[in-house]
Formats: C-alpha cells, sequence, structure tokens
C-alpha cells in the first residue's frame, strides 16, 4: 500500500500494527490474564498449528481455543497448572500485510520470531511462524457493525505455526502465546 | 619395520630401532582415512639432533566437527584416535601391529563387549587376565592404549580427555539395576554403542504406521535409531524399508518426509531407487557419448539401498537391521500384541503430526513413561480442571509388576545392552476413559480401556490418553537430544466429532473466519449463530459436571454397557 495508501487504510493498517505489537508486549510483560479480553471476542479462535499439517483436512492443531472462555483456562492451566522451563519471551513482529478487506473484516498476515531467554541470560531462538489474522473492525462488534478502525481481534485463526525447515530446527514453538506451547508440550509429555 | 639406522656414528641397536604403526581407529567408518603413522622411536641424524629422541606421548586425538552448525544439529563426528605404546615393554612383547588390551575406558569401542562387563574388567585381576590373553595373542581390538613400566601395566585413555589412569571412573550399574551411573545417559561412546548394539542389532524398531503409505509406491521417511530410512510400498502393495543414504556418496535420496513416488532419486548424481531400495538408474552409466561410464561389469543389483527387513502387525511397521531378529509375531510381548490388536482392531486414519525436540537421553523419555509416580504430581492439568482425581484407583496391570519392568528395564539397558525380547511395559495414568473399545479378547484386557500408555522397547509408546490416540517414535539424536515425532490417529469411521479436530471449511460453527487454510469461503460471518454459541471452556465443562469428552464418554459408555467406571470425580 504505502505511500498510495489511503487515509482510512492508512488509519487502519496503524490500527492493526498497534494490536499487533501490543499483543505482542502483553506476552512479553507476563501479563497473560489481558490476553483473552482485549485481543478477542467471545468467540474468538485461537490455533497453533504446525507447518507440517497445514496441508491436511483438518489441519491438526498443537493448540486449539474457540472461544474467549478456553483462552482464559489456558492462561489458568499456564499459571497454576502446568510445568515448563522458565524463561522470559521476547515476540518480536514484523512484515504486517493485510491481505483483504472486507465489510470491516481484515485478514492480516505477519511474521513472528520468538525468542526465550533463560534465567542465565541465555536467549535461543525458539520459534519463527507466521500469524494469519481475522480482525474485526469495532471493539467487542460483530463483524460489520462498526465503521471504526479496527481494535478488536474477532478471532486469529488459524495462526499458523510454522516449522522453520530452513534452519533445520523443528522445535515446537507457539504462535501467538510462547508459553502456550511450551507447557502444553510439557504437559502431554508422559 | 626394523630398520638400521645410524646415530651418532654408531649403529643402533636393533632393539631401539623397531617402528611400529601406533593402533589406530578412525570414526566413523565412512570418513576412514589415513592417520599419520606415529613412530615410538625416533632417530635424527647427525648433527640435527641429539643421538637419540624418544617421542613418547600419551596419545593423540584429532576431534573434526563435520559442519560448522550449532546444535542441535548432530553429527557424527569424524575422529582419528590413536594409541601410543611407549617403551620399554617387559611384559608384553609387542607382536606386530602393537600389543593391545581392552582398556575399561574404552570397552565401548570393542564390538562383542557390553557395558556390564566393565565393571568385572575394574577388578584387580582385569590386567592381569588382560595380560594373559595378550600374551596368548588373542587379544583383537580396535584399539587400545598400553603404558607398560616394568613390570607393572598401566591402562591409559585413549580418549580426548586428559590421559586418566586406571582404576577407571566408570561405575557400572548396580547388581540388581536400581542403580545406574548418570554418565549411562550422557556419554557420546555409549549413545553410539546403544545405536550399534540396540538400534541395529536384532530389534524390532517401530517405523511408521501402514495407514501413512496407503497406496502403491506411498513412502515415508523414518529414523531406526539414528540412522535415516525410506519405509515404502511397492507397487504390489508389500512393505520395504531400506537406509535413506545413496549408495553411491552416501547423500540424502529422499529428501521429503512423505509422498508417493515411483522411484527415490538422489539430488547428487540422480542414482535413481524403486520402491524397493533396488538401485534402477545410473546416469552415463555407459559414457558419454562412449567416453567414460562404469565398467561392463557394473552390477546394479549389488548397489542397491542397504535393506530393512520389515513386518507389520495389525497396521503397525517395525523394521530390523538384524537377520536374528525373531519374527515379529514371537517377538512381541503379548500384552503388546493384545493392546495393538484393540486399539488397531478397525482400520485407522492418520490425523497428522507433531514433533518435539527434547533435550535430553532418549532413554529418559523411555524410563519417564514407566514412571507412575510423576504423572499425578508433575501433570497437573488434569487435576487442576477436575478431570481426575489424584486418589483415583487404577485398573489393570500391578504397580509392582510396573515396578519389576522398570528394573528389568534398566538392567537390560545396562548389561551389555543385549535386549532380545522386549517386555511391552505399560504404564497406566490416571486418566478418564474414552474409546470404545473392540469387542471380545481376555477379560482382562478389557479392562484396560481406559488411559493406557503402551510401550515397546527401544523407540516406541503407543498412546491412548482420554480420547486421544497417537504413537510416540523415539528418534534419538544425540547422547543428549532427540526427537519425539507424534503421529495422531483415529478410525476411518470416526465422524467429524469424534476426529475432535477444530471443525474446519464447511462446518457452520466455523462461520465468521475467512478460510485461510484451505477450506470454502462462503460460510463466513454469521453473527446469529456466533451468539448462540455458549462460551465453553474447560472450566465451563468441568461444572457443568462432564468431561470435554462428554460425547465420546457418553458414547462409549452406551456402547459398552457400563456406567460410572469411568465418570471423573
Amino acid at each position: 500500500m504505502g505511500s498510495r495508501m489511503t487515509g482510512m487504510a492508512s488509519q487502519a493498517y496503524d490500527a492493526i500494527r498497534a494490536l499487533e505489537y501490543r499483543y505482542a508486549r502483553l506476552l512479553d510483560e507476563d501479563r497473560l490474564e489481558e490476553w483473552p479480553q482485549p485481543c478477542s471476542l467471545e468467540r474468538g479462535v485461537y490455533k497453533v498449528i504446525p507447518r507440517e499439517n497445514l496441508d491436511r483436512q483438518p489441519a491438526l492443531p498443537i493448540f486449539f481455543c474457540d472461544s474467549q472462555a478456553m483462552m482464559v483456562d489456558r492462561v489458568k492451566s499456564l499459571r497454576e497448572a502446568n510445568v515448563y522451563n522458565l524463561h522470559y519471551s521476547r515476540h518480536v513482529v514484523s512484515n504486517i500485510e493485510i491481505l483483504s478487506a472486507r465489510d470491516g473484516i481484515f485478514e492480516v498476515a505477519a511474521c513472528y520470531t520468538v525468542y526465550q531467554t533463560d534465567l542465565e541470560a541465555q536467549t535461543r531462538l525458539f520459534s519463527v511462524g507466521q500469524y494469519r489474522d481475522v480482525i474485526a473492525n469495532g471493539a467487542g462488534r460483530a463483524p460489520g457493525s462498526g465503521r471504526r478502525s479496527p481494535s478488536a481481534i474477532l478471532s486469529t485463526s488459524p495462526t499458523c505455526w510454522r516449522f522453520p525447515c530452513e534452519t533445520l530446527k523443528p522445535r515446537p514453538a507457539s504462535a501467538r502465546a510462547i508459553r502456550e506451547s511450551a507447557s502444553c508440550s510439557r504437559a502431554r509429555t508422559g | 619395520m626394523p630398520m638400521r639406522r645410524l646415530s651418532g656414528g654408531r649403529w643402533m641397536p636393533c632393539s631401539a630401532e623397531v617402528t611400529t604403526l601406533s593402533p589406530t581407529r578412525t570414526s566413523p567408518a565412512s570418513g576412514r582415512s589415513r592417520p599419520a603413522i606415529m613412530r615410538k622411536v625416533v632417530v635424527l641424524p647427525q648433527p640435527l639432533g641429539p643421538s637419540r629422541v624418544r617421542i613418547d606421548p600419551l596419545s593423540t586425538s584429532k576431534l573434526t566437527s563435520s559442519t560448522a552448525g550449532a546444535p542441535p544439529k548432530s553429527f557424527r563426528r569424524p575422529a582419528t584416535r590413536m594409541a601410543v605404546i611407549s617403551f620399554p615393554v617387559p611384559t608384553f612383547p609387542v607382536l606386530g601391529r602393537a600389543t593391545m588390551l581392552p582398556s575399561p575406558r574404552a570397552a565401548n569401542l570393542l564390538p562383542a563387549r557390553g557395558l556390564a562387563s566393565w565393571k568385572q574388567q575394574s577388578r584387580p585381576d582385569f590386567l592381569r587376565k588382560a595380560a594373559s590373553r595378550c600374551t596368548a595373542g588373542k587379544a583383537a581390538g580396535p584399539a587400545l592404549l598400553i603404558n607398560a613400566v616394568g613390570n607393572r601395566a598401566q591402562v591409559m585413555s585413549m580418549s580426548r580427555e586428559a590421559p586418566a589412569v586406571a582404576p577407571p571412573s566408570f561405575a557400572g550399574p548396580s547388581r540388581d539395576g536400581s542403580r545406574v551411573p548418570f554418565e549411562l545417559f550422557t556419554r557420546a561412546d555409549v549413545f553410539a554403542r546403544e545405536q550399534e548394539a540396540i538400534f541395529r542389532g536384532p530389534v524390532w524398531n517401530y517405523v511408521a504406521l501402514e495407514a501413512e503409505l496407503p497406496e502403491p509406491c506411498d513412502f515415508k521417511t523414518s529414523f531406526v535409531g539414528d540412522t535415516p530410512i525410506i519405509v515404502s510400498r511397492a507397487e504390489d502393495g508389500s512393505l520395504h524399508a531400506f537406509v535413506n543414504r545413496c549408495a553411491h556418496r552416501g547423500a540424502t535420496v529422499q529428501r521429503q518426509a512423505c509422498g508417493n513416488a515411483r522411484q527415490h532419486r538422489c539430488v547428487y548424481h540422480q542414482w535413481a531407487y524403486n520402491a524397493r531400495g533396488e538401485l534402477v538408474g545410473v546416469p552415463y552409466r555407459r559414457g558419454v557419448p562412449g567416453m567414460g561410464g562404469y565398467a561392463a561389469d557394473f552390477d546394479p543389483k549389488a548397489h542397491g539401498l542397504a535393506r530393512l527387513r520389515v513386518a507389520s502387525h495389525k497396521g503397525v511397521i517395525f523394521a530390523s537391521f538384524s537377520a536374528d531378529t525373531a519374527p515379529l509375531e514371537d517377538y512381541l510381548d503379548e500384552p503388546l500384541i493384545a493392546a495393538i490388536d484393540r486399539l488397531f482392531s478397525r482400520p485407522v486414519k492418520v490425523l497428522g503430526h507433531m514433533r518435539q525436540r527434547v533435550r535430553g537421553n532418549w532413554k529418559l523419555y523411555s524410563e519417564n513413561t514407566r514412571d507412575p509416580y510423576h504423572a499425578a504430581l508433575l501433570h497437573g492439568f488434569h487435576a487442576t480442571f477436575g478431570l481426575y482425581r489424584t486418589n483415583q484407583k487404577r485398573k489393570g496391570g500391578s504397580g509392582a509388576a510396573r515396578a519389576q519392568h522398570r528394573r528389568d528395564l534398566r538392567r537390560r539397558l545396562a548389561a551389555g545392552l543385549a535386549i532380545r525380547k522386549h517386555r511391552a511395559g505399560q504404564v497406566r495414568h490416571q486418566l478418564l476413559a474414552g474409546r470404545p473399545l473392540a469387542a471380545g479378547g481376555p477379560a482382562r484386557l478389557q479392562r484396560r480401556r481406559d488411559g493406557v500408555d503402551h510401550q515397546h522397547l527401544p523407540c516406541l509408546v503407543i498412546q491412548q490418553i482420554m480420547n486421544t490416540l497417537a504413537t510416540r517414535h523415539i528418534r534419538p539424536k544425540a547422547a543428549d537430544e532427540f526427537e519425539l515425532y507424534w503421529t495422531y490417529f483415529g478410525y476411518q469411521d470416526d465422524d467429524e466429532q469424534m476426529t475432535a479436530s477444530p471443525p474446519e471449511a464447511g462446518q457452520p460453527r466455523r462461520t465468521g473466519r475467512p478460510d485461510l487454510d484451505g477450506g470454502q469461503r462462503g460460510d463466513r460471518a454469521d453473527p446469529a449463530r456466533h451468539r448462540a454459541r455458549r462460551p465453553r471452556g474447560l472450566a465451563s465443562w468441568n461444572s457443568a459436571g462432564c468431561a470435554p469428552t462428554s460425547t465420546r464418554t457418553a458414547r462409549a459408555r452406551r456402547r459398552s454397557g457400563r456406567s460410572g467406571a469411568t465418570t471423573p470425580a
């Protein structure tokens, strides 16, 4: 879009970008409790799909929440039930691109990189992949009901979880919430 | 190699001039090279040096990484190890190549020698026995190291660590197998030995499910230990497995994870192999035009990919490098066969795969799945959401049997790694029921219907936890790393809800989501339907008094005519 972006489109892009950044910052600041509410509506969808399963129908996800309530449970699980490697995460979001905009619903693609830093200050690349978001125009409203700049994610679906095969590091990692996959994998171990 | 040399204007005594080739060992075998000859005595001519110079290093070792890659890549590191013999050796005559003694620290290099013998070797009479063996001319280890001074022999390390002096630091496993040294889980040489003795030994290794290869010429790349293989279905439907390394230069032949191919073609020089691993194409075999090419007696039949034995039971495919492995049905234990019979009683379909890279030794995972101690303590998820009680009663199997099996496992792993017939260990997680089971079968097995892990050494876990079915394939990469490869499956006659995957395109309740991964677009945005859906998390499931698997569980209960046996808390 670049410089030819219309005023409204530019405004939408800025809002979407701000949303993506805020999303990443909430996770990095360990404000997980705030993660479900502003970032999805009640019926929001959150999925993490391994790259090698994308071609399948249905694509088997490593993680799947089909409502905000499940996301709340996810946080509860992280806080109380799951055991995972202690770390700080850093989500880097880039290449944000609006793929389509129709009736106030935006399809957005973005690249993510997640780093983990352990308690000995050692940082490693944890996951690289792509976000595929569906963002509605209007906070808390049904699609098309608002004409304001997008400020809420109607659903984040599917959030692709891509294996970085180019680096030969097929390490399980999550897209939207790094701790989710780490602990979810752990929980399944054994 | 006696050579008469002048030194200091005088002939040296012949005894001081014997030049021997130090015993050397190069690994991996494919990277064999010619290490430098080390002379035990070097006599420099006058006037360049003193009359006699003794070169007497303890050992040398050259370790070169085959790649500059970063972890977690794991490559066999080519190494040249050279043992050095220093003089004099009054006790052991130097015969030919060298005097060779099995060193306890080098025991892993001796093919026929297991870990169990390490402890034995550490006994004080070890050296004496070894010396007598050596004197008798029977010693034939690939490499070892002796430094004999006077009448006292010392066995020195030939590994790259600082030379150690006997007795070795390695303490063998305890007699009952209840204690094993941590080293068993960290040493690269033990890992290499495991690959040889276990994974390439007389063992049936799980490699794939037939459901992953439904059609002729379907293939899937897999692993036996750290050896890459291709599992393939030939045109006639028969199953084959062969090593995924080109017979020509060792390059990876099939690079895709799975697919359908009549030929597997190496990208390097395009040698082509059929679905049975036989060499069927060699470019420029006759030369271009008439120039070059392979010799007339080049026989493609002699250059196929290394083949493994393959056997399948109910669609679970196993492969073995060894011709000595007993037939699969004899090899597998009755409980495991029963479990496979039950879980694969109907045609299955693969739902997808997942991978985990675990930074740990592969044996830790095998042990973990046999460790019921941790389950209720570490896996707090189910208790947190009320999916099971900690004091829930177990059914099937006994703690004593499991503990016995654990001991057996450790002992077998530790004792020479000679595992012949593996018990199918099983651990019951106290989870809820789910899968409707096949009718019939011994009542004892019928009782095991809920939440069961079936395990098969060395690399397979069959999972039935709640309503999920999967195989977990342990794929060792190095002593400190393995991949856990999950194949989720369901039954072909499962309906959409049973598949328990998020409803995809075409499912009405997935409305409002433009299709981004291949579904249809027409079903999007139906706000009314959205509003009608009640938010439903695990908490709401629980408060409603039913498990997330309620549909399936209820169905299972109806079918089995039982109730209550698997009811959550």
